[in-house]
């Protein structure tokens, strides 16, 4: 299969979907490596059991765009950029789906920069957390 | 943890201050079956980097914490990130995210804040820099 790299991508592109499962385990992998030990992770929370930090969903963005472009295909790039807004917290075990799609991409003083939006919704279709991610490419 | 509806413009927000460590970094890529410049030093090296550098958005997760320390579960309902990434950090060093409030406004809910936040390097270079919004309710 053709590799794409990032200049093949462009703007409106959707990049599907991807799924992630708020598991404790998940939860505990994240947390602990940002040495987290607020007891909403693992007790509960004003929502009632158990929450995921928003920020777990921060990375999303990359899932989906490596499922259209792989291996390294944005080799030399540097996350410029983040807006991420939070309707909810994900609640522990909810299967949390994923949408993107490129949004822009633009030259700026000589690069490049690919601009990804993304959608997160529980189960229910309810949307809890959206993001737009610039990425600019140095090389 | 706090829950501060009676902050002004130009009040400084309590900092949160802490280090990520190498250790940090592989675990917070496992989920990432990819060899790269955050997990791996070879391949750190290989562009010119002494060391693997944090994700640049384990940054933000600094932010997050000052700020749901401060605002408590208003943080995490209808709030909003935007951040600018300046410079990268190095793992162990001490970085520090910082925030004050800039604006404070009347809405059909209550009120809402816009603070100005950061993430200050231990030779006080900015790492990164932008505004939160979090509304508070009544």
């Amino acid at each position: 299969m053709e590799q794409k790299t990032w200049q093949d991508a462009e703007i409106g592109e959707d990049l599907g979907s991807v799924v992630q499962v708020m598991s404790h385990e998940e939860i505990n992998r994240y947390t602990e490596s940002l040495d987290d030990a607020d007891p909403w992770y693992r007790e509960g929370s004003p929502w009632g059991g158990p929450i995921a930090p928003p920020l777990i969903l921060v990375n999303e963005y990359i899932r989906l765009f490596k499922k259209k472009y792989h291996g390294g295909a944005w080799s030399g790039s540097l996350h410029s950029k983040m807006e991420f807004e939070t309707i909810r917290p994900p609640l522990a075990g909810a299967v949390i789906t994923t949408t993107g799609k490129i949004a822009d991409k633009y030259l700026k003083r000589g690069r490049w920069s690919l601009v990804i939006e993304t959608s997160s919704r529980d189960e229910t279709g309810e949307e809890i957390v959206k993001s737009k991610m610039t990425l600019t490419f140095v090389r | 943890m706090a829950e501060n509806r009676n902050l002004k413009p130009g009040d400084e927000l309590p900092p949160f201050r802490g280090q990520i460590s190498l250790q940090q970094m592989i675990r917070y890529e496992s989920w990432h079956t990819e060899r790269n410049i955050h997990n791996d030093p070879e391949i750190a090296r290989e562009i010119g980097l002494p060391t693997p550098i944090p994700r640049a958005v384990m940054l933000s997760s600094f932010i997050y914490r000052m700020l749901q320390n401060t605002f408590g579960s208003h943080w995490l309902v209808r709030s909003k990130l935007s951040l600018n990434f300046l410079k990268p950090v190095n793992p162990g060093e001490t970085i520090t995210a910082r925030g004050q409030v800039s604006e404070k406004n009347e809405n059909a809910s209550g009120h809402s804040y816009v603070v100005a936040v950061q993430v200050e390097r231990e030779n006080k270079e900015l790492a990164a820099a932008g505004k939160a919004y979090v509304d508070v309710g009544p």
